[in-house]
């Protein structure tokens, strides 16, 4: 069980960065074109 | 052709690195120099280029190690030391290959690419370049004791600290949640990549014909995210478990695939007849025909990843 538990907690939190990097690259766009 | 071995192989493409990061640097520094936007982008290109040509450098110096280590008039703690050497310098191969894709991709969109970027790429790569210095003098020495500069370092022990093969590969074989959770994220990574390269490459194609290409450009960061996530993850599983993939012939195809969907990811984020497809406009038979060879590279990964325990010997 604190297998899964850990397994799924990792994978969240790296999603959760992959994420916020994902939006903040995609952001550098707008702010480049002057948006 | 029967006379190719994996070290021979090794010591034939261990200069890219090396000399290719000198000249990626070489390149930046005189289109610094000289005000000059397109060498400043070619000088990108080059550095993402050798990032990409790194990793094959890399699984063959770990397959060529293993194949050399019993020979006579081989310093085995020199392999160790060169491999610790090796990993830290591609790690920052990698770093400076991922910042010159960004600054490419953000150049897109305005006329020069952005200070910011182009300073952290400079940055990056000047250590990178020490690194590959670092690794390849040691990786002389493994057997030339002739040019030995640091013969403690041959006589010493294996490398100790916690960015060295061997303490990567007790931690994910130690840890029972990290090889499937670095499985997972492998397989989400892969998702992310093929789901965007898809879509871009399916406008090429004549799909979505309403969007400029431009607006899908926008996805392609996207793309290199989940291309990253999988470069890590994969390393760690190669690094825990080298000998299952180097000694595999699915994965060598793999690789080769790789390094063409690579290469296909800097065609799509750079070449200028893509990028000027309107809403509405068709792609040249060429560029079509590229956008195939792309999906294919992609298909070719994923078919060579999955035929690793079938047509190879892994697991």
């Amino acid at each position: 069980m604190s297998l899964i538990l850990a397994v799924t907690l990792v994978v969240i939190v790296a999603v959760a960065l992959l994420g916020a990097a994902g939006r903040w690259v995609d952001a550098s766009a707008d702010r480049h074109e002057g948006n | 052709m029967d006379s190719l071995t994996i070290p021979h192989l090794h010591l034939l493409l261990n200069h890219v690195p090396t000399v290719g990061s000198v000249a990626g640097l070489g390149l930046m520094l005189l289109a610094l120099i000289r005000r000059n936007d397109h060498l400043l982008r070619a000088s990108l290109e080059v550095l993402f280029v050798v990032a990409l040509a790194t990793l094959p450098v890399y699984l063959t110096g770990v397959a060529a190690g293993t194949a050399i280590e019993e020979m006579d008039g081989v310093a085995v703690n020199a392999i160790r030391t060169h491999e610790t050497a090796a990993l830290v310098a591609f790690i920052w191969m990698q770093l400076t290959g991922l910042a010159a894709w960004l600054a490419l991709w953000q150049s897109r969109r305005i006329p020069r690419p952005p200070r910011a970027n182009v300073g952290a790429v400079l940055l990056l790569s000047v250590l990178t370049v020490a690194l590959m210095g670092r690794a390849a003098t040691i990786g002389g020495e493994i057997r030339h004791p002739e040019i030995l500069t640091s013969p403690a370092a041959a006589a010493a022990g294996a490398p100790a600290g916690w960015l060295t093969s061997g303490a990567i590969a007790d931690f994910v074989t130690q840890y029972p949640w990290v090889w499937p959770a670095a499985e997972a994220l492998h397989f989400l990574g892969l998702c992310l990549v093929l789901g965007v390269l898809l879509a871009v490459n399916l406008r090429i194609l004549g799909a979505m014909k309403a969007l400029p290409f431009s607006a899908l450009h926008r996805f392609l960061p996207w793309g290199m995210l989940g291309f990253s996530l999988n470069l890590a993850t994969g390393m760690l599983f190669f690094i825990s478990a080298a000998t299952q993939y180097t000694e595999n012939i699915a994965f060598l195809w793999k690789v080769i695939f790789l390094a063409l969907a690579g290469a296909h990811f800097l065609y799509l984020t750079v070449f200028t007849n893509t990028w000027s497809l309107k809403a509405d406009a068709d792609a040249a038979p060429l560029d079509k025909l590229v956008a195939v060879a792309g999906i294919s590279s992609w298909v070719g990964v994923i078919y060579w990843g999955r035929m690793l325990p079938f047509i190879g010997n892994a697991f």
